[in-house]
């Protein structure tokens, strides 16, 4: 008999308690009588016997556990970071007591480094901002620094905050297994550098417990946050006097890890046409009168099959309970994001058991869980496009005999075949409508492309990717950051259902290859997001539609297309990174009018501390000033937002967040050209010239 | 008693704090992580954050427990805050990544069940059991690194050694299935080889 199965609530307490100290005799001494309570239990219950004898054998074998041994060059890393961390007292002590640099240890080795560190803190005594300023903004710096965290050791580490929204910073806080959300009035006056928002002060919006580490993001409105543990995640509604919430004992209803669905909704069913749909009512009209936004209304579903209609969203009022919507999932890449108007959030998300690979989930405010967008096990969300989402895969294709085929099994799609067989790899990536649960494939082979809210401009990587075995995932190597018109994109409807997934590509199109756990993705245009070969290509060429924004390209009166010379630009490489291909972490963040963006990028072995730039675009000429950043930015961590024209970025040199205006930028000429949306025809776009085929700027 | 403050000594101090501890330090971080560069990023921070802090410790003989405390609170706090991106899944072995001889073997002996039970249970209980079993603390120093009461810490180890425990029968019980489906793999082709050889076998024959 079982100790769960026990007839009586005695006997159940019974088999609890001796549980408990038959873990706690592992490694404590118990009281005489509670040792002998528990041997003549033992002695009679077999089954909690058992139990006793594993948390022996896991004692034993925690103990004989290989100790992993640390990188060789963990001394003289450390070594340097500790010059460093000196040299920068001395400087801070010259600008007191007129000179001493004391505790300074020269090292050759890292001369440049605390040669650098002491330009940077040079600077930053003129514009009090631990932080080099480059370009116009440097010279009037409209710095403000508005968090920082007390010297005690417990918060020494700098304290990013989660969002600032309209002037209000949103931190979570906390420790001990208990975590809150709280905001606090960030704005202050410019030049007063000293004002700050302690980690101490703020009023609590939601409270969270939890026995593993808890991360969040805000949306929008700051009405409702997405927290997330390494094995759930979770809608918290936002607001004063919340209630704790204990994540680890809310599940969602019903599971949905167990047993994936589609995606869309079976009802109601609706033909896709260019004109408004009734989902119009889904976009709030606040949120679309504020930010230009192409909503679900004002695209044109590109697909030639009937889609299935996504059910309309639900505002969930804030003061409504927790929701948990994926459990037994991990987050992977991307953190979780609020589309602009708050209704729905998007991730990727493996199972805690690895037992397939990341695929992108979807909620919808109302919903009780996730939906699973794509279903192959390799699909990484890289953001919002309005009311569409922008998908990225690495995806392989068997060159082997075809007999894997991808679409009637999409996780023979990404994984390694056996020996011998010959896999390649490459990166695709779609807009995933969920109105109409219909995808684009972006012909243009790139990874998480990163699109401005006003969808003129997007920013995407490329390079190598290669395989971590410690993670088990593939990860990028070396590449760099492009900068592009969107309305140079070429995109073509994916012909696959949402149980399909974005992945499938040509099965019997894959070229002759060795296998490699490398892979290049070329920003070359011309070249198929797939890693297929010449029959792919064709393949594509052939089923290719006209994308909108390239229709409108082709097809724009002349007065728009002189607007925006954009198109006969190739993509502009962004330099961000330190030393050329050295992007390999990055986050891009856009201001509201999409004329700045804001790239972060991680230095060579950190995942935390990278370098901020920020540069302006001409929206007349349609390029980056790539020759003079408004901002250059070292040891700034990864939490870089936007608070519509404002950059919040925190410094990992002294732990502040600094919130910095970026002006509006004139156009070289005096027109502005139309935001192009997905699905969208500019103004003065002729419906027939739909017809001109899409180049994707071939030989360019 | 004050016995490390800001000025001379300092470094000397962090220095033979590192001999001694940074390869438990590191070992604890990347169990806690299983990432070895995030593991080392951590260490590094650790005793650059000890160097800054040093005023905080009154009691140098407390300073291992001082460093673990460190250790822990960048953990929980950076794995709170690192954004890494990450792609697809590798489930089966690599043909052409050429990870070093030192990663692999060390691989090959944390990827069991039992580290991979590890990885699953909460990270709390997850910290306080390496801390107890693993890396040897007392409930006292265990309590202090994860800032919480001693008796705080019997309940969260008690909890640990059950999640500890279930996660473990489950990984076996996976192994166990992959296994079989191996041997039942094998069995299937062995099956498949001997009957295309059959028929050849019939037509050689035996020599007139």
């Amino acid at each position: 008999m079982s100790p769960e199965m026990s007839p009586s609530l005695g006997q159940q307490l019974a088999h609890d308690r001796a549980r408990m100290l038959a873990a706690e005799v592992v490694d404590v001494e118990l009281e005489p009588q509670d040792t002998e309570w528990l041997d003549g239990h033992l002695s009679a219950c077999p089954d909690c016997r058992a139990i006793a004898d594993e948390y022996l054998e896991i004692h034993t074998e925690l103990r004989s556990l290989a100790m992993p041994e640390p990188p060789r060059d963990l001394w003289a890393r450390t070594a340097a970071a500790l010059d460093v961390v000196e040299a920068a007292s001395g400087k801070r002590a010259l600008g007191r007591t007129g000179g001493r640099q004391a505790g300074r240890r020269p090292l050759i080795g890292t001369a440049v480094a605390v040669g650098l560190v002491l330009v940077v803190t040079a600077v930053s005594v003129m514009s009090q901002s631990p932080i080099v300023n480059l370009g116009p903004v440097s010279t009037a710096p409209d710095v403000i620094a508005v968090a920082s965290t007390s010297a005690s050791l417990a918060s020494e580490a700098p304290l990013a905050p989660l969002a600032v929204v309209d002037g209000t910073s949103y931190w979570m806080s906390g420790g001990d297994g208990v975590y809150q959300i709280k905001g606090g009035t960030a704005q202050c006056t410019t030049g007063s550098a000293g004002c700050t928002v302690g980690s101490e002060t703020g009023q609590t919006l939601g409270s969270i417990s939890s026995d593993s580490a808890v991360l969040a993001v805000i949306a929008p409105d700051a009405k409702q946050a997405a927290v997330w543990t390494a094995d759930k995640i979770v809608i918290l509604p936002l607001g004063a006097q919340p209630q704790t919430v204990a994540l680890d004992l809310l599940t969602p209803r019903p599971t949905v890890a167990a047993t994936p669905t589609p995606t869309a909704t079976p009802t109601p069913t609706v033909t896709p046409t260019a004109t408004p749909t009734p989902t119009a009512t889904a976009v709030p009209t606040q949120s679309a009168a504020a930010t230009p936004l192409p909503s679900v209304a004002e695209s044109a579903p590109a697909a030639s099959s009937v889609p299935t209609a996504a059910p309309t969203p639900t505002i969930t009022p804030a003061g409504s309970g927790s929701v948990a919507i994926l459990s037994g999932y991990q987050i992977v890449g991307r953190d979780p994001e609020f589309s602009a108007d708050g209704t729905m959030v998007a991730f990727a998300a493996r199972p805690v058991d690895h037992s397939t690979g990341p695929d992108v989930f979807l909620w919808r405010s109302g919903q009780e869980q996730a939906q699973r967008v794509t279903h192959n096990g390799a699909g990484l969300f890289a953001g919002w496009f309005g009311g569409q989402l922008l998908i990225s895969e690495i995806s392989s294709a068997r060159a082997s005999d075809g007999a894997a085929d991808p679409a009637a099994s999409p996780s023979a799609a990404v994984l390694p075949t056996a020996a011998g067989a010959a896999d390649t790899f490459g990166a695709s990536s779609f807009l995933f409508d969920p109105a109409t649960a219909t995808y684009q494939r972006i012909r243009r082979a790139m990874l998480l492309p990163a699109v401005d809210p006003t969808g003129r401009f997007l920013v995407y990587w490329a390079g190598t990717v290669q395989f971590d075995p410690v993670s088990g995932l593939w990860q990028p190597g070396s590449g760099e950051l492009y900068f592009d018109a969107w309305s140079d994109l070429t995109l073509e409807t994916a012909s696959l259902g949402p149980d399909a997934g974005p992945t499938a590509g040509p099965p019997a199109a894959a070229p002759p290859a060795t296998a490699t756990a490398s892979a290049v993705v070329s920003p070359s245009r011309g070249k198929a997001a797939t890693p297929s070969g010449s029959t792919a290509q064709a393949s594509l060429r052939a089923t290719a539609k006209p994308s909108p924004l390239a229709t409108s390209q082709a097809t724009a009166p002349p007065a728009s297309a002189t607007s925006s010379p954009a198109p006969q630009s190739p993509p502009q490489l962004l330099p961000v990174a330190s030393s050329p291909g050295a992007v390999s972490d990055w986050i891009v963040r856009w201001d509201r009018s999409g004329q700045f963006v804001a790239i972060w990028a991680a230095n060579p072995s950190s995942v935390k501390i990278g370098r901020l730039t920020l540069f302006s675009i001409d929206s007349g000429s349609g390029l980056v000033n790539v020759n003079e950043p408004r901002l250059a930015a070292e040891k700034v961590l990864s939490s870089v937002s936007f608070d519509d024209s404002t950059l919040v970025y925190t410094s990992a040199v002294d732990g502040k967040t600094y919130m910095q205006s970026v002006p509006a930028v004139p156009p070289s000429n005096a027109s502005t050209p139309v935001p192009t949306l997905p699905g969208q025809l500019p103004s003065g776009a002729s419906p027939a010239a739909a017809s001109v085929p899409p180049s994707d700027r071939p030989g360019s | 008693m004050s016995v490390a403050s800001e000025g001379s000594g300092d470094r000397a101090f962090i220095e033979q704090l590192f001999a001694r501890h940074h390869g438990e330090i590191y070992a604890y971080i990347y169990r806690m992580v299983r990432d070895a560069d995030v593991a080392a990023d951590f260490a590094q921070d650790t005793f650059i954050k000890a160097y800054k802090a040093q005023g905080s410790l009154a009691d140098r003989a407390k300073a291992r427990a001082w460093l673990y405390q460190i250790a822990h609170r960048i953990v929980l706090d950076e794995m709170r805050r690192r954004r890494i991106v990450r792609f697809l899944p590798w489930t089966g072995e690599s043909h052409g990544a050429a990870p070093s001889a030192e990663h692999l073997a060390m691989e090959m002996r944390l990827s069991g069940p039992l580290a991979r039970a590890l990885a699953r249970i909460p990270e709390r209980q997850r910290a306080a059991l390496l801390l107890a079993e693993v890396n040897d603390l007392t409930g006292l120093e265990v309590a202090d690194t994860l800032g919480v009461s001693h008796v705080a810490v019997r309940a969260l180890l008690t909890r640990a050694r059950e999640s500890l425990r279930v996660a473990l029968a489950d990984e076996r019980r996976q192994e166990q299935e992959r296994e079989a489906a191996i041997d039942t793999s094998f069995a299937e082709r062995g099956r498949a080889a001997d009957a295309r050889r059959r028929p050849d076998d019939t037509s050689t024959g035996t020599p007139q």
